[in-house]
């Protein structure tokens, strides 16, 4: 057991301390799309068996006075450290910097040619990244795509079940242009006092009629793209004109909102 | 003549021929352990979710996913596939193999049931232009992931280094060498200088102390990003001349040399354009 800061204690991994990993991960990380919840079970898979991780490449950080993890990283002795987690506090930098020094020790011994992490973009973490002589580099791109547009837009309008129905009224036929063979090309959305359901189909008198491009469609409801500039793009057509406003406000009630972010743990 | 491609899921036995096919295509990144441990040892492993495509008894191409529980926004979850490694023999390449082992995962009947609605997957932006956006439809997902690496030694360098001195003496490469020698230095990042002595005999490394005490011809400095970015940019030498002008990037040294960095251009193209770490 090390000592680095008088209020921190730094130790290895042993057995019995993934419930409490996993709950930090989950508190640090639940913010995020793209967010995998960690159980015992995936953790265990995702890091300890992981064929370059050895249990003393796991360092945990717990504040003395009060025993509570505090932060952590899985290093493998590829260069990649798989998953790194600190709780915000006042002293996250110092956690950082101590987890950061000692996984490059680690990986100096182990005799690896680089150290690899990846973080949330907006991370206040950052200079200590480059006070430590990180440098950015590009990670792997995250691409998304649908298998069914009807459960997702199931998905996404059960979610704001509640708030729909109180704003809107409405039955929205939507025609989708350009959409691949194993996606639908049309569906409606009927919202009635306090019920909304997803239809196969287009509603016979609908109270709006849209027409979306497939892709641009995707782009709104990931929440790349405003529905306003998809519109000005002449990509959404709304029919009344007089709706446009009302699907302009349906659609950005849908749409997901947070940014994402993955661990390299998540991606290979 | 070519047999007819058939297309099943994997089926207890298929793994020795999975893994060598995996293990051609991304090298050690996939070799049997990692195969193992990915798939067989992952808790979402589903065997009903790889698919192998088969000619007369051998496998020639395969195509994974996982299940996984994903967070969309909020609190909302949603399931979703992870399209992971999909890869057909090079000689069986261009002939729809992929497309069509990408459309049998997801006719899959594990997909309906479970109601999967979101497939995602981790890509070059290249390669997913070209192909997996027009035969998925994927598109880019809204991912704030930053990476930050920190070089700790040049040992993979001198291996592509060692690779190319190779090929030079074999023949594979006509090339004629320019004698110079070149000193790297990274600025901010902390990782160790380089020193590159090109003759006609070759390519030689040296890194850390030795490299900073050499004499050299030429000085380069500059931060890692800015060797990133100039190496993963398409127009290269626009890159580079963008950060001479903005000094993000250095070079001096002899007058009469600095001419001939030119010639070296495509020696330190081969060195870093490939994985350097």
């Amino acid at each position: 057991m090390l000592m680095h800061e008088k209020r921190y204690v730094v130790r290895n991994f042993v057995h019995g301390d993934e419930a409490a990993i996993i709950k930090l991960f989950n508190e640090v990380y639940e913010k995020y799309g793209g967010f995998i919840p960690r159980t015992v079970d995936y953790w265990r898979w995702c890091c300890l068996e992981r064929p370059d991780v050895e249990e003393d490449g796991i360092f945990l950080v717990f504040d003395r006075k009060y025993g509570k993890l505090e932060g952590y990283a899985v290093v493998g002795t590829s260069g990649n450290i798989w998953e790194f987690c600190c709780r915000s506090s006042p002293n996250t930098e110092v956690v950082a910097s101590v987890l950061l020094e000692k996984a490059i020790m680690y990986l100096k011994k182990v005799g690896a040619s680089h150290v690899n992490i990846n973080v949330p973009c907006n991370s206040f973490l950052s200079r200590v990244y480059e006070k430590l002589g990180f440098s950015k580099a590009s990670p792997p791109k995250m691409f998304v795509g649908l298998l069914s547009l009807r459960e997702f837009i199931s998905a996404l309008v059960d979610y704001k079940k509640m708030e729909l129905t109180k704003k809107f009224d409405e039955d929205i036929a939507v025609k989708v242009k350009n959409a691949p063979s194993w996606i639908e090309n049309e569906f409606s959305i009927k919202i009635r006092d306090e019920e909304i359901m997803v239809l196969d189909i287009l509603l016979p008198s609908p109270t709006i009629s849209a027409q979306i491009e497939f892709t641009t469609l995707c782009l709104i409801l990931f929440g790349i793209m405003h529905p306003y500039r998809a519109l000005l793009s002449l990509k959404v057509k709304v029919n009344p004109f007089w709706k446009v406003s009302t699907m302009m406000k349906f659609l950005s009630s849908i749409r997901v909102n947070d940014s994402w972010f993955y661990p390299l743990g998540d991606y290979g | 003549m070519e047999g007819k491609i058939f297309y099943r899921k994997f089926r207890e036995g298929d793994e020795g021929a999975i893994k060598n096919l995996i293990e051609s295509a991304f090298g050690d990144f996939l070799s049997g352990r990692y195969w193992s441990w990915k798939y067989k040892k992952n808790p979402y492993f589903d065997c009903s979710l790889v698919v192998v495509a088969e000619e007369d008894g051998k496998i020639v191409g395969c195509n994974h996913w996982l299940i996984r529980t994903f967070k969309l926004s909020g609190s909302l979850e949603a399931k979703a596939v992870l399209a992971a490694d999909i890869t057909v023999k090079p000689e069986y390449r261009q002939k729809g193999i992929g497309r069509a082992l990408i459309r049998s995962l997801r006719a899959s009947e594990t997909i309906k049931n479970k109601g999967v609605a979101v497939v995602y997957m981790f890509a070059d932006p290249d390669l997913a232009k070209h192909f997996h956006a027009p035969v998925a439809g994927y598109i880019p997902a809204p991912d704030k992931t930053v990476s930050y690496i920190k070089i700790l030694s040049w040992a993979k360098l001198k291996e592509t280094v060692n690779f190319l001195n190779e090929k030079m003496k074999s023949g594979k490469i006509e090339k004629k060498l320019p004698r110079i020698s070149l000193k790297i230095t990274f600025r901010n990042s902390q990782a160790p200088t380089l020193y590159l002595r090109i003759d006609d005999k070759g390519v030689e490394v040296e890194e850390g102390d030795v490299a900073s005490r050499r004499d050299a011809d030429v000085t380069i400095s500059g931060d890692l990003a800015t060797f990133e970015s100039i190496k993963i940019g398409k127009r290269r030498k626009w890159k580079i001349l963008k950060a001479l002008l903005t000094g993000k990037l250095k070079i001096k040294g002899k007058f009469t040399k600095l001419f001939g960095i030119r010639k070296a251009l495509w020696i330190l193209e081969e060195i870093f354009g490939g994985k350097i770490t």
